[in-house]
């Protein structure tokens, strides 16, 4: 934008419903990231549904894309774009970089399946580094 | 013998256990920043507790019942209701599902916990390591 101002994007959360702890948890990753104009230009165009699974407690999260606009909701959707599923060990350290989401894949520690692109889009603004 | 939850004994034995845990010191061992534990008033409970846990290290450098919550700016606060703590302690719920939960939630500077998890996990080991009879 000219005139260099700065667009403020957060995760919405749906309406009347309060997060998860996983959700919590994801939010607030996402919306640090989210302030990197870098990242938020890796999922800026993106459409579709991924569900985030956290594996021993089964608790879920669906994030909706749809153009720049994200919201988190609790449970997963029926029919998403993609997922993934990880213990809350992995999950702790794929979100802070000690371990890559693409090794984590080959390695079994990271379940998904759908998109790819769509993941590689994603694992951009779940990623602390 | 079994000690009193939210009592200064109870900080202490915690501290105690922390102390000679090696899974806590090596899984913390870079982990820096106090703590808040907030126990929360609910229909078995009706008093609002707040323990103080200086972590450093994988040292724990204080510990004590706090009584007023302005008294100290620590870095986490973890909420739970007294019913959602004691079941953990009773070891009838996982902690890391409490935490996905949201039955157990944690303020705090996330990126440290993400880097760290473990700690979070045996810092509550440590909480089970030893036996803590309830207030009615």
């Amino acid at each position: 934008m000219k005139g260099g101002i700065l667009k403020v994007t957060e995760v919405k959360v749906k309406e009347g419903k309060e997060l998860n702890g996983l959700g919590v948890m994801l939010k607030e990753i996402m919306d640090t990231n989210l302030k990197d104009p870098k990242k938020y230009k890796s999922v800026e165009k993106v459409k579709g549904s991924v569900v985030i699974k956290e594996s021993t407690s089964g608790v879920a999260v669906t994030l909706h894309l749809d153009q720049g606009k994200l919201e988190l909701q609790n449970d997963a959707v029926a029919k998403p774009t993609a997922y993934m599923e990880a213990g809350f060990e992995n999950l702790a350290h794929i979100s802070s970089g000690q371990l890559s989401p693409i090794v984590a894949m080959l390695t079994g520690k990271l379940k998904s399946g759908g998109n790819p692109l769509l993941l590689l889009k994603i694992s951009k603004i779940m990623v602390l580094k | 013998m079994a000690i009193l939850f939210g009592s200064q004994e109870w900080v202490d034995a915690l501290k105690k256990a922390l102390e000679t845990s090696q899974a806590y010191k090596e899984a913390a061992k870079k982990w820096e920043g106090d703590i808040y534990i907030i126990v929360e008033p609910d229909a078995s409970y009706k008093h609002r507790d707040i323990m103080y846990l200086d972590l450093w290290h994988g040292e724990c450098r204080e510990a004590r019942v706090i009584t007023d919550e302005n008294e100290k700016s620590p870095k986490y606060r973890i909420f739970g209701s007294f019913t959602n703590m004691k079941q953990i302690l009773d070891k009838k719920v996982d902690p890391v599902q409490s935490m996905m939960t949201g039955k157990i939630k944690v303020k705090g500077d996330m990126a440290q916990i993400m880097k760290m998890p473990r700690a979070a996990v045996e810092l509550v080991n440590c909480m089970t390591a030893f036996e803590t009879v309830f207030p009615d």
